[in-house]
């Protein structure tokens, strides 16, 4: 009986707050709206993001700076017991990269060597900004970073974002002079890969654990854990072969150990790649007829932007460059 | 007309410093997203804003009225690139449910509170799933957000501690300012 009256003043007691609050229940519902309309229209808030974006970063340049010098600090401190173990790692690397570079020359001569004979368009150099991640902001369901640069700094949306050891993340907001990085760790990334050696082609979808997972791989392939993951041109999203990682073994689906370490971005640079677009002309007689006097018009007067009508034009000089 | 001026300038200065709390709540918001890699991405760091938000509602809800709570978790929103209005509505909930208990924790010790706050943040955790589940349409690793959780309870006491001087600071402010 005693536990009945307690329980019916503490279902009382929840009501009063809400029936004292009225303030509360509506911007609870506020909330709500904002989620369910946010989700359907997601182009809805990318300006407001963006402006959110260059006010947090005023914050965050002068948050990042002692922020660093801390996990400048840790990263010293856990070096400090290894400084030997790692010095002698250090020493077998240099003595195989220093053979690998003399074999790495040798190849480049030959590739040039080749594209010369084959007159092979030279690859359109891919121009890149550096930036600082000033701000992390991963969350149980979002795996972000904020950077200080935008569009004054020409940082467009899709961009592909890499550091110092692989592909990052992509810009999904850009403000004026700060960006948000999406990882390709975080639920919503999707980066279409190549999966060298065997030449093939899958999605590489983030579920917000460290290893992204490999999906859409032909029925029956067999790939081999430690294979080098690049990315494709596929959607013209980023330029081939920015390293990404190596396949991993996974319960169900593949996946891939990457070789950026996120929490450790510090630097990073955003890639300004657009994809080569083929024009082929139109077969002849398929020519839209001509309005007017039937006159043909001068090469001038077509409209500002207009592709010219040669065959298989290139809008930009060449391939990109693979990194 | 000084008159009106110097009335003027209290004015402002009372709804400032009335409105501590929530600058306060933002500027925790904004550390707990400063890179800084305490954990070595093993866990998440601590959700300050949570922290600040148990804190005011158990201690002094008038500080921090529902329109602060929904204007926190907006920010934390537009600033982490959660889906619009996600933060908004966790936060008012915890905030409505913590008012709900408020008569039940004002009368507790700090060990009382710091496990009143232990369930509202195991609480926060569940409702985060089950929302992200449903805005997200698919399977979540619930793991996360429960290790934030912990960390969370394990960072309460001492930036409790560090709210209470403020707290206390609010209450005993010339009248001026406490209005």
């Amino acid at each position: 009986m005693a536990w009945n009256r307690n329980r019916r003043r503490s279902s009382s007691g929840s009501w009063a707050v809400l029936a004292q609050n009225p303030a509360l229940v509506i911007f609870f519902v506020i909330a709500l709206v904002l989620l369910v309309v946010g989700r359907g229209q997601e182009a809805l808030f990318d300006d407001a993001r963006g402006a959110a974006n260059d006010v947090s970063a005023v914050f965050m340049e002068v948050l990042s700076v002692p922020a660093s010098e801390v996990n400048q600090w840790i990263a010293g401190l856990g070096s400090l017991f290894s400084t030997y173990d790692e010095n002698q790692k250090l020493r077998q690397e240099n003595a195989k990269l220093r053979a690998a570079q003399s074999e790495l020359s040798e190849l480049q001569r030959k590739v040039q060597r080749y594209e010369g004979l084959l007159k092979i368009p030279t690859d359109a150099p891919v121009t890149a900004v550096a930036a600082r991640v000033i701000a992390d902001t991963a969350g149980p369901f979002v795996r972000t970073v904020l950077i200080n640069a935008g569009r004054a700094q020409d940082v467009l949306k899709g961009q592909a974002v890499v550091d110092d050891r692989g592909l990052l993340g992509r810009v999904i907001a850009t403000g004026n002079r700060s960006s948000r990085v999406l990882l390709v760790t975080d639920l919503n990334s999707r980066i279409p890969v190549l999966i060298e050696g065997v030449n093939l082609k899958a999605i590489l979808v983030g579920d917000n654990t460290e290893r992204p997972v490999l999906e859409y791989l032909p029925s029956g392939s067999r790939i081999v854990a430690g294979a080098r993951v690049v990315t494709t041109s596929d959607g013209a999203a980023f330029p081939p072969g920015i390293a990404i990682g190596i396949v991993a073994k996974g319960e169900t689906s593949p996946r891939v150990k990457l070789f950026t370490n996120e929490g450790r971005a510090d630097f990073v640079r955003i890639l300004k790649y657009r994809a080569p677009i083929d024009v082929d002309e139109a077969p002849s007689g398929t020519e839209p007829p001509d309005k007017g006097d039937g006159k043909a018009k001068p090469a001038s007067a077509q409209p500002a932007g207009a592709l010219p009508t040669t065959n298989a034009v290139h809008a930009q000089p060449g391939r990109p460059r693979p990194l | 007309m000084f008159e009106v001026l110097q009335i003027g300038f209290f004015w402002l200065l009372q709804q400032l410093w009335r409105a501590l709390p929530l600058f306060v709540t933002l500027a925790m918001m904004l550390v707990s997203m400063a890179p800084m890699n305490l954990m070595q991405g093993v866990v998440l760091g601590p959700d300050l804003a949570l922290i600040a938000i148990f804190f005011w509602a158990i201690h002094g809800p008038e500080f921090l009225p529902p329109w602060a709570v929904f204007a926190v978790g907006l920010a934390q929103d537009f600033a982490t690139g959660s889906p619009v209005g996600f933060c908004a509505v966790m936060y008012l909930f915890a905030y409505g449910f913590t008012l709900s208990q408020r008569v039940f924790f004002r009368g507790r010790t700090g060990v009382g509170v710091w496990l009143g706050f232990a369930i509202i943040a195991v609480l926060m955790a569940v409702g985060s799933w089950v929302l992200g589940t449903f805005v997200y349409a698919r399977w979540l690793p619930p793991g996360e957000l429960f290790g934030q959780a912990a960390v969370s309870v394990i960072f309460y006491p001492l930036l409790a501690r560090v709210l209470l001087l403020l707290r206390r600071a609010l209450t005993t402010a010339p009248e001026t300012l406490r209005g």
